[in-house]
């Protein structure tokens, strides 16, 4: 019985083999030597088995079987031992986390993205005007009358008239400034559509006014303005309290609307909310001495000489319109104590979050 | 704006507590910012000074609000009969628009004291300094009624009062001994010989009342409003009197100011009324609302029946037409009080009923419209996106201001600009991201920042840009030689070949294919589309941090124009790749870019990529060679490429690029 005999021989170097392998690599190795599909040897004899007769395949067939059986466990306990000691070798898990590089947003941008994207869910249009603005569009033509303390609500930037011809035509001869809110926006935008709509215009605007935790001369707004034939004031509630609650992601926020005053709205109001994660004492309601409640914006329903300014039917359309400064927002939701961190380029803030 | 809470709780009794009386104010009417001891401190809205820059009007206001009654009558105790004796004052209104209304009362008195007690109280409450008796009651009635008065000595007013326009460079001295310069467009209130006083703002020197004076002369008058403002903000004199004249004040307040004066005169100075004079040529036009229920109910969005809103607006103190009240649907006439010159429009009616009937109590409504797909412009998506692919690859978004120190040719100027560093509007958003990376070097060995922002020029023009900056610092202290970090895997184009880098990510994922840089002079330019110029890339060296910087600033609104947004994905192919490395010496004089120029120009098919794997400067001695290794990847999308194929496309290759620029092969 050589072919007996053999399988013994095969079976013993190779468990032999298996016992003394140091890597998964050379147990691999043996594994293919011993049951690889084509060379391999138990699979050689395996392949001569029909040359032997019927006796000698009864005796050698449950053999085979049992050899392979046999080297299988042995191959499959080595492997678990090997490939336990590797994983021990490689890594201390407890080891410090490498910093990554990677890229951060704006603080603004990020919470301009966000209120783009509630917005849009209430099928608010997104648009955008310019920085530089026309003293009409600024004032005059939200009814902010010249030469009178109401204008004083904006300290503005002038910018130097150029001789240029084109600035005299295109502008009508008014004088140019720096955008104090970006509520000639609402004009821009109603001199060239017709309503119903309702859309939101972030941008840049621009105070001139001394710079300190509190206030800066370049800041964000985002004005909305919703116009249809029975916009209500009521409506005008339902749309703030919605975007508000799911901004700061408080369904228990609390608000509070008190009369107000902007030339360009009547009736006008403020918006004030309360809620529990900017409870009292919060540094950010500098300039708000009154109780926990933060002043969070300033709307109210268009006034109609707006509407006439524009060219408007007054007595068709009615609408309202809000605006709110993305930088409070910015600072309220991420705890920023200091606006003029939004302007410093620091990457020590900005990469925080 | 401060105000005494126990002169007004005379006005009004049974008014709750301080601290009630500020939340339902707030909550109700204004924006109340303290109210601690006996003082209440508002911020007046600019349309309420004509009617609530007094105690009355705030205890009206009160009134109204708490549903209780004002009983102070300021024409209580005023007598109005006939006066004989001496003649009256003479007095010339030259510009009736500037002037609407002038009253001048005269008169005697036997003593000038001190005010009582409890004036000097309320005066010193509200923030005034109590001086002499007829001065303090004076002060007393503007805070009361919001009438200014002005008291003039009769012994030092010549012939009479002559409201006129100041002459050009025309002076006068002010009670408190300042001069001002006025001119043509300024109003003062003068006699026959010399100005009095500079018309609704301050009194002048000259005809100052003192302790001796017997006979004064009362002022109470109407200005108008623009012209105060401008000459209170031209010569920077805010007064008590000129705040409330800029405002707006209703020329009926002049009447019930003097009027009350002269009561209190008499009580506290013993005075006796002599004369009279009131000019008042063009009366103030009666307001009269049409009143629309229906109209009111679909503005607020809120159901208001007749009873509440006509309860609401004559607590106020309007009055409306139909005994009966207002009906709904059926348009009534509402009056508003002749000192609300902020009530001219329907709207101001409405704001009147919400605010009282309490904001709060109208309920939120989801607005019905029909269904609209929201909008957005190209460039506000375009912007977005970009924003996410530049921090996707790794840079840091930094917003600098819009204002810049340096004058270009084409800058706008700023005519008030808040500081010397911020004269001009920026025409780039490269000097703001340079000084970022300055700021930030002391904390990095490699910054990566963008900015997204609008920059401008002469004429009103401005446009949205997009800039990014890279820094990169070696770890290991090397030296910089020949312009070039010699040691090390850092060399001094990384910054710039990975900006590069990000502008091919950032084309790529906005689908521009047909981009691609030209030298010229110090910037690498940036061009796409039908040759667009969009923008500049610049490589700077910095010694000082032994880093390098580089920046690129791209014109978005170009961009937006070439940008479809539109991308597709190429088939995989399935055959083997096979990679060559050449590498050889060139002229240190050669651009590298003129190289790949050229082999793209052979037109050598199944090309998928060609890198720059090394590139080095050999020691100096050796003939100041630089060395680089480019590494060829060929790749077919139909077929399995053949050693023999790739090493005659290779041939190829050094073929041309030693005879062309004497390459030498390693």
């Amino acid at each position: 019985m050589l072919r007996k005999s053999k399988l013994k021989d095969i079976f013993e170097k190779t468990a032999k083999e298996i016992k003394n392998a140091d890597s998964v690599s050379v147990l691999d190795n043996i594994r293919f030597q011993c049951l690889g599909r084509k060379k391999g040897l138990i699979t050689s004899v395996l392949r001569n088995l029909k040359n032997l007769s019927i006796k000698e395949k009864r005796e050698i067939g449950p053999l085979i079987q049992k050899i392979q059986k046999e080297l299988k466990k042995l191959f499959d306990e080595k492997e678990k031992e090997l490939s336990k000691k590797t994983e021990k070798n490689i890594s201390d898990i407890t080891l410090p986390a490498q910093k990554i590089q990677a890229g951060h947003f704006h603080p603004l941008a990020k919470v301009e993205k966000e209120i783009k994207e509630i917005f849009s869910s209430m099928s608010f249009s997104v648009v955008e005007g310019p920085e530089i603005e026309t003293e009409y569009n600024n004032f005059d033509a939200l009814n902010i009358p010249p030469n009178h303390p109401a204008r004083d609500m904006w300290d503005t930037f002038w910018l130097k008239p150029t001789n240029s011809k084109e600035q005299i035509i295109n502008n009508k001869n008014r004088k140019l400034l720096l955008r104090t809110h970006t509520s000639p926006v609402q004009v821009r935008y109603m001199q060239t559509h017709k309503p119903p709509f309702q859309i939101i215009a972030p941008g840049r605007a621009f105070r001139y006014e001394a710079t300190d935790a509190f206030h800066e001369t370049n800041f964000y707004q985002v004005e909305g303005l919703m116009v249809g034939e029975k916009i209500s004031l009521a409506n005008l509630k339902f749309i703030i309290e919605e975007f508000l609650k799911k901004f700061f992601d408080d369904p228990k926020m609390e608000f509070r609307f008190v009369p107000s005053y902007f030339p360009f709205v009547e009736p006008g109001i403020q918006v004030d909310i309360r809620m529990e994660k900017l409870s009292v004492g919060h540094k950010l309601s500098v300039g708000h001495k009154k109780s926990d409640w933060l002043e969070i914006m300033g709307a109210g329903m268009v006034h109609p000489n707006v509407f006439k300014a524009v060219g408007y039917d007054s007595l068709k359309w009615q609408g309202f319109a809000f605006g709110m400064g993305l930088d409070r927002l910015a600072m309220l939701k991420y705890k920023i104590s200091d606006i003029r961190l939004f302007h410093s380029g620091d990457l020590r803030f900005i990469n925080q979050i | 704006m401060k105000f005494s809470y126990a002169l007004i709780k005379k006005m009004v009794p049974g008014l709750p507590s301080i601290h009630k009386v500020k939340n339902e104010l707030y909550l109700k009417a204004f924006d109340v910012e303290s109210a601690s001891g006996d003082v209440i401190n508002i911020n007046l809205p600019p349309n309420r000074w004509a009617d609530a820059s007094s105690h009355w009007g705030i205890a009206k206001e009160l009134a109204a609000i708490f549903n209780l009654k004002c009983i102070f009558n300021p024409l209580k105790g005023f007598a109005n009969k006939k006066l004989k004796g001496k003649k009256t004052v003479k007095v010339e209104i030259k510009n009736n628009k500037l002037c609407p209304r002038y009253l001048a009362f005269s008169f005697s008195i036997s003593k000038i004291g001190d005010s009582p007690g409890w004036m000097q109280n309320i005066l010193k409450n509200c923030g005034l300094r109590p001086i002499n008796a007829v001065v303090d009651i004076m002060n007393y009635i503007m805070l009361e009624t919001g009438q200014p008065l002005h008291a003039f000595d009769a012994e030092r007013v010549f012939k009479g009062i002559v409201v006129r326009k100041a002459k050009n460079n025309e002076k006068i001295v002010a009670i408190d001994g300042s001069e001002f310069n006025l001119d043509e467009s300024d109003l003062v209130i003068a006699d026959y010989q010399k100005p009095l006083a500079i018309a609704g703002i301050k009194g002048g020197k000259t005809s100052e009342i003192n302790v001796n004076t017997k006979n004064i002369i009362v002022e109470s008058a109407n200005f108008d409003s623009a012209n105060i403002y401008k000459t209170s903000k031209k010569i920077g004199l805010k007064t008590d009197a000129s705040l409330r004249f800029s405002h707006g004040l209703s020329p009926e307040l002049a009447d019930i100011g003097i009027k009350r004066a002269s009561v209190l005169l008499r009580e506290i100075c013993g005075a006796k009324l002599e004369s009279i004079t009131d000019i008042y040529p063009k009366k103030r036009p009666e307001i009269i609302l049409k009143f629309d229920l229906e109209k009111l109910n679909n503005l607020i969005g809120f159901e208001f029946d007749k009873k509440t809103v006509s309860d609401i607006l004559q607590r106020l103190g309007f009055s409306l037409t139909s005994p009966a009240g207002l009906s709904a649907g059926h348009i009534n006439f509402v009056k508003p009080p002749s000192l609300r010159t902020d009530i001219n429009i329907f709207e101001d009616l409405a704001e009147e009923v919400a605010r009282i009937y309490g904001l709060n109590n109208i309920k939120s409504k989801a607005p019905i419209v029909s269904l609209k797909i929201a909008e957005t412009d190209t460039i506000i998506t375009l912007k977005e996106k970009i924003r996410e692919i530049m921090v996707l690859v790794g840079f840091s978004e930094v917003y600098n201001y819009s204002f810049s120190e340096k004058k270009e040719d084409s800058s706008i100027e700023i005519l008030n600009p808040i500081s010397r560093d911020k004269k001009f509007l920026r025409t780039s958003l490269m000097s703001g991201l340079l000084k970022n990376i300055e700021d930030n070097y002391r904390f990095f060995d490699a910054i990566k920042i963008f900015e997204i922002g609008k920059v401008f020029e002469e004429g009103g023009k401005e446009y949205w840009k997009l800039a990014a900056g890279i820094y990169l610092r070696p770890k290991d202290d090397l030296r910089l030689k020949n312009g070039l970090w010699s040691k090390g895997n850092f060399k001094s184009e990384n910054s710039l070949r990975e900006l590069k880098g990000v502008l091919e990510e950032l084309f790529n994922r906005l689908g521009i294919k047909n981009f691609y840089f030209k030298e010229e002079g110090e910037f690498l330019k940036i061009f796409a589309g039908q040759k667009d110029l969009l923008g500049n890339l610049l490589i700077y060296s910095d010694k000082l941090s032994l880093g390098c910087k580089s920046v690129f600033e791209i014109d978005l609104e170009k961009l937006s124009e070439i940008y479809k947004g539109d991308l597709e994905y190429a088939l995989i192919s399935p055959y083997p790749i096979i990679e060559r490395d050449v590498s050889m010496y060139i002229n240190e004089k050669l651009k590298v870019g003129l190289i790949f120029d050229s082999i793209k120009n052979l037109g050598i098919l199944d090309i998928a990529r060609i890198d720059i794997v090394d590139y080095y400067r050999e020691k100096e001695d050796e003939k100041k060679k630089l060395s680089i290794t480019l590494r060829f990847v060929f790749q077919s999308t139909k077929q399995t490429l053949s050693d023999e194929e790739v090493n005659q496309k290779i041939s190829k290759i050094i073929e041309d690029l030693q005879s062309k620029f004497s390459v030498i092969i390693r």
